[in-house]
């Protein structure tokens, strides 16, 4: 395990489902809009802290937003 | 006013770009150093304010991540026989080059000071680094 690797996510879909931009969720959990948008398209993983914050405001529970390659 | 976010990936940028740079001058102090010391032939006067700085930056960065649980060797294993073969050949090659050492006699004097800088510098660092996982590692 090293922080090459890569998490996938749900959040886009997750967001549209609850209707939010991305700028109202990213106003939620306290990031900017671009955070939102790389996390989106898979290009940085977010800390513990804001994956959590986003499972929270998503009412989703934290492994049905994120997964490591190889996983589901 | 709109509020200010702290972002974690700004702040997480930031920080790579920072240590980027800071590692960039660090690397270019000792180049400079090296170039002024051996090339130009300055005297140590002349440089010194830049060894200074450049030596306690070193120090700290060695320090301070030893104390915040940074292993000195990456967590490799080290072979610790191989520290005084690294400081015969640095000494023989600085010594040679300088052409300060004169006889076998001097040659050893340098080899022993530097063998136990490096010994007592290398026993300091890894002191510090088994405080550090005695405070915060639990088995």
């Amino acid at each position: 395990m090293n922080s090459e690797h890569i998490v996938h996510n749900r959040i886009k879909i997750a967001r549209v489902e609850k209707g939010y931009t991305q700028q109202e969720l990213a106003d939620l959990v306290e990031v900017t809009r671009q955070t939102i948008g790389l996390i989106e398209s898979e290009k940085y993983n977010p800390t513990i802290v804001l994956c959590l914050s986003l499972s929270q405001v998503l009412d989703k529970r934290l492994d049905e937003l994120f997964w490591l390659e190889g996983g589901k | 006013m709109a509020k200010k976010i702290v972002d974690e990936r700004i702040l997480e940028t930031r920080r790579k770009v920072s240590a980027r740079g800071f590692y960039l001058l660090l690397w270019g102090l000792l180049i400079i150093l090296l170039y002024r010391q051996f090339y130009l032939g300055q005297a140590f006067t002349d440089y010194g304010d830049i060894f200074v700085l450049w030596l306690i930056a070193s120090f700290y960065v060695t320090i301070a991540g030893s104390l915040s649980g940074l292993n000195l060797f990456g967590g490799r294993k080290i072979n610790f026989l191989l520290v005084p073969v690294v400081v015969a050949s640095t000494t023989l090659g600085v010594g040679i080059y300088r052409g300060s050492i004169n006889g076998l006699g001097e040659g050893l004097l340098s080899f022993t000071t530097a063998l136990l800088g490096a010994g007592l510098t290398l026993a300091v660092f890894i002191q510090l680094y088994r405080t550090w996982e005695k405070r915060n590692l639990k088995e």
